[in-house]
């Protein structure tokens, strides 16, 4: 209780200026966790962009195949694989063109086998798969994934497998360009699938939530190029060295490919560039927004706690005469600061968290990045707390370096 | 003002030189960053509205039901000379009318055969004023019965070549077909109106049509349509092969555009044909829908009314419930109309608000806090100030000239850098002078109490209060 006193008795008029100290350091905190948030938030927005874009990667595909539409799907017809692209990249052209870029080669294609009324579609992709997996997501929850040594053998997601009928180990049969049937056995089941850059699913297909494929049969390339009979692929993605390479690799592929119209060359670097920009834009001003109203307001609150401590030289001076170990003293002083910065910071965390915009655009800033939700995270709580404990520091130490230099009567003998 | 107290309040602010240059430097830069996040509000709200009105938010749809045809035109006339419509437009529209377009392009030709590969889609016929992006309305009740009154805007996006309303013969073909069948801009194509409504439909070839330019559609059918492949033998059909799932009847609300001049004449041929067979029409071959567009969001209340009050004054009836001939309905466009683009208005502001909140706090927190200070150090200076004949109202004009003077010196900076900074975020000086004149306000409303507070005791409490 005496300690109490001893920290908060007798602030008088200099009580208005702590508490004023404590409402400067709430707004300013509030504005610089709000500018840090949206930072965050921009940032957070960019790396979803990049984990969803993938700037480096350069997507290649011909035009549809038209069979797949106008295949029949009913009556007494033999089982079909179609490319679902025409297969119009040839492998050589693409390897040249690509340069040093990474090449994900694929084979999709589509197995149709009807029979009288019933049919039963199956996309089935023809992939490189340590490439693949590099920019593809599977998840298998049993048996294993391809390895490029593969035979014939087939991973598939479980949708794929429910609609077939198969599990680990059992076999399916598909049929070839030579009109044999080519026996998959099932070695992995893919519990989650994320094909980059899947086609659009045009005909019933199995787990139709999206109108992307979303599931399929995986194979490697050589024992599609055996289904299909040719080494010409329907699709590829070519992963440039470093994002920056992607547009001059884009106009490489589209020049190697300019006699052929039926290819179709993407690029998505230019528009991550241009959220980049927005990016780094919003870094500016609100870093600029920040760090002006950190050191202008944190300054000016340093300021009013000087005064209120300049007010309490004497107080302090006394409990150090009558006996009061310094340390103990200056823990006093401190503890006043620090009850004032934390009410502040407090005040700002509250405001910041619970008034904190769902959403935020500038659109002059953020034509690119589109609205950005502002995030509140560990970064912006030690910022809070760093201007906090920067005013208590710049407000006590030149009080306390009088009090521990200049003689203590002095002190004592101070008005005010 | 007394002369003098001037000249004292300038030496007295020259003496504490550095702590009033860095708060007008605040005080400025606060002022900048309010006008700069006001200004973009507003310019995130008039996007958002331009964005609206670019899409149709403008725009609504009148059904007329049982008018013919040639009176059609008439009453679009008569809605364009509405003040405040920017368009009226009443188009063909395929899905209404049990219009489809079979077009097709030549995909390989000898001196014996040639191979056609194409798609059948839904159609509509425009005049000169249609404009692509924001007047194509469907109402998918005509599609599927099932589904409720309501119609929804289907943008047709520029994709490549001129996107414009075609002439009789020019055409606009979706994307998505011309990527399946491999054409672009200037490709001559072959269309085949079929009216669907009577069995066996009525067909009308039309050959050597350009393809002027392609679209994109944004909507559930995007992509969707049936392709097919045809061969002639020398100029004769032999055999087309359509997905045997494929409809002859109108399955899509994707179109294929054309000029209204070819669509009407069709569907004289088609009246005069089905006349020539006998029998009653299977339903009316007129128009039914006018897309009317208001200047701005703004102006659509108003115009909807006066749209109303033409069509009454052509003694239709107002009926959304069974569209009986001799009535209208107004409906507005699902998600893209003008309600949704006033809520979303409001919406857009909220993160710039917050930190014009925040500034506008600390700016009030900061001028309350430097008189705070002032007046706590000087407190006996109140006191001998009243001793020596200072009224309590001239004391508050010296006070009151040093905040203003610190508050014009930050406007005046603030209006500088405003004019200086080129970026995209420079702000605009009305945006600034409103900065300026709200942070007036609150910095006057949150000193003035501060001020009052020495001059409410007595100047010998003032002078012998040590504390």
């Amino acid at each position: 209780m005496i300690w109490t006193q001893i920290i908060f008795g007798g602030l008088g008029r200099r009580g208005f200026e702590a508490v004023v100290a404590g409402l400067v350091l709430a707004a300013a905190s509030a504005l610089v966790a709000g500018s840090l948030m949206v930072i965050e938030g921009g940032r957070y927005a960019l790396t979803q962009a990049e984990r969803n874009d993938r700037p480096e990667i350069v997507q290649m595909r011909s035009r549809f195949n038209r069979a797949l539409f106008e295949t029949p799907r009913s009556g007494n017809l033999p089982p079909l694989t179609l490319p679902v692209y025409e297969p119009l990249i040839e492998p050589d052209q693409l390897s040249s063109a690509a340069g040093d870029g990474t090449i994900v080669a694929r084979q999709s294609l589509f197995r149709n086998v009807v029979s009288g009324d019933r049919f039963l579609n199956v996309y089935i992709f023809g992939i490189d798969p340590i490439a693949e997996a590099q920019v593809s997501n599977f998840s298998l929850t049993r048996g294993r994934f391809l390895r490029p040594d593969d035979g014939a053998v087939a991973v598939l997601d479980e949708a794929s497998a429910r609609a077939l009928g198969v599990d680990l180990d059992e076999t399916f049969p598909v049929r070839k360009a030579d009109g044999e049937d080519l026996v998959l056995t099932v070695v992995g089941i893919i519990g989650k699938l994320e094909l980059r850059d899947a086609p659009p699913r045009t005909v019933e297909a199995p787990a139709q939530d999206s109108s992307f494929v979303s599931s399929g049969v995986f194979v490697t390339l050589h024992t599609s190029e055996a289904i299909f009979g040719r080494t010409t692929l329907t699709d590829a993605l070519v992963v440039a060295r470093t994002p920056t390479n992607a547009p001059s690799l884009a106009n490489d592929l589209r020049e190697a490919f300019r006699l052929e119209p039926g290819v179709f060359v993407t690029e998505r670097y230019s528009q991550f560039s241009r959220k980049v920009h927005d990016f780094v834009l919003t870094l500016g001003l609100f870093t600029l927004i920040g760090t002006a109203t950190a050191l202008l307001a944190g300054l000016f609150a340093a300021n009013l706690l000087h005064d209120v401590y300049a007010g309490r030289r004497r107080h302090y001076a006394t409990l150090i005469a009558l006996g009061v170990s310094p340390a103990r003293v200056a823990l006093a002083g401190l503890s006043l600061g620090l009850a004032v910065a934390c009410a502040g910071t407090i005040t700002a965390v509250l405001m910041a968290i619970f008034f904190r915009p769902t959403e935020f655009a500038l659109p002059s800033l953020m034509a690119d990045l589109g609205a950005i939700e502002p995030r509140f995270d560990l970064s912006v709580a030690a910022a809070m707390a760093a201007i906090a404990l920067g005013a208590v520091a710049l407000g006590i130490t030149p009080t306390w370096r009088r009090l521990l230099r200049h003689p203590m009567a002095k002190a004592l003998s101070e008005n005010g | 003002m007394h002369r003098g107290l001037v000249w004292l309040a300038i030496v007295d602010l020259r003496r504490a030189w550095v702590r009033w240059v860095l708060a007008t430097a605040a005080l400025a830069l606060a002022i900048l960053a309010v006008a700069v996040f006001a200004h973009q509000i507003s310019l995130q709200q008039a996007a958002v509205l331009a964005q609206y009105e670019k899409g149709g938010a403008a725009s609504f749809v009148v059904e007329v039901f049982g008018i013919p045809d040639g009176d059609i035109d008439a009453l679009v006339t008569a809605a364009r000379a509405i003040g405040s419509v920017n368009s009226a437009e009443a188009p063909y529209n395929g899905v209404d009318l049990a219009l489809s377009g079979d077009i097709s392009f030549v995909v390989f030709q000898n001196d014996r055969q040639q191979e056609y590969l194409g798609a059948r889609t839904s159609v509509i016929g425009v005049d000169r004023s249609f404009d692509p992006a924001r007047d194509y309305y469907v109402n998918f009740h005509r599609l599927n019965p099932q589904a409720s009154q309501s119609v929804l805007g289907i943008p047709l996006l520029p994709i490549s070549g001129t996107v414009r309303p075609p002439t009789p013969q020019e055409t606009l073909v979706p994307s998505s077909v011309t990527d399946y069948v491999g054409v672009r801009p200037g490709a001559q194509a072959s269309i085949e109106l079929r009216h669907t409504g009577v069995t066996p439909p009525i067909v009308r070839r039309l050959d050597g049509v350009q393809l002027i330019g392609t679209f994109e559609v944004v909507g559930p059918d995007q992509g969707r349509f049936d392709p097919f492949w045809q061969l002639q033998i020398r100029g004769e059909e032999v055999l087309t092969v359509h997905r045997p799932d494929a409809k002859d009847g109108i399955s899509t609300t994707l179109p294929i555009v054309l000029s209204a001049d070819v669509v009407r004449d069709f569907l004289t041929a088609v009246r005069a044909e089905l006349q020539a067979r006998g029998g009653p029409l299977p339903q009316p071959l007129s128009r039914d829908q006018l897309v009317i567009r208001a200047n701005t969001i703004d102006d659509v209340p108003a115009v909807e009314r006066a749209v109303k009050s033409l069509l009454r004054d052509r003694r239709l009836t107002e009926d959304c419930g069974g569209s009986p001939p001799g009535s209208f309905c107004l409906r507005l466009p699902e998600r893209n109309n003008f309600q949704v683009a006033f809520q979303e208005q409001s919406k857009v502001g909220a993160g710039g608000s917050f930190f014009i909140a925040l500034l506008i706090a600390l700016i009030a927190v900061g001028t309350a806090g430097l008189q705070v200070q002032t007046v706590v150090t000087r407190w006996r200076e109140f006191g001998v100030l009243q001793a020596i004949g200072f009224s309590p109202g001239q004391i508050v004009g010296y006070y009151g000239l040093q905040l203003c003077l610190l508050l014009a010196g930050g406007i005046a900076f603030a209006a500088i850098a405003s004019i200086a900074l080129t970026s995209a975020l420079s702000s605009s000086l009305a945006s600034v002078g409103m900065a300026a004149a709200v942070s007036v306000i609150v910095g006057g409303l949150s000193a003035l109490p501060v001020l009052l507070w020495p001059l409410s005791r007595s100047p010998a409490d003032l002078i012998g209060d040590q504390a």
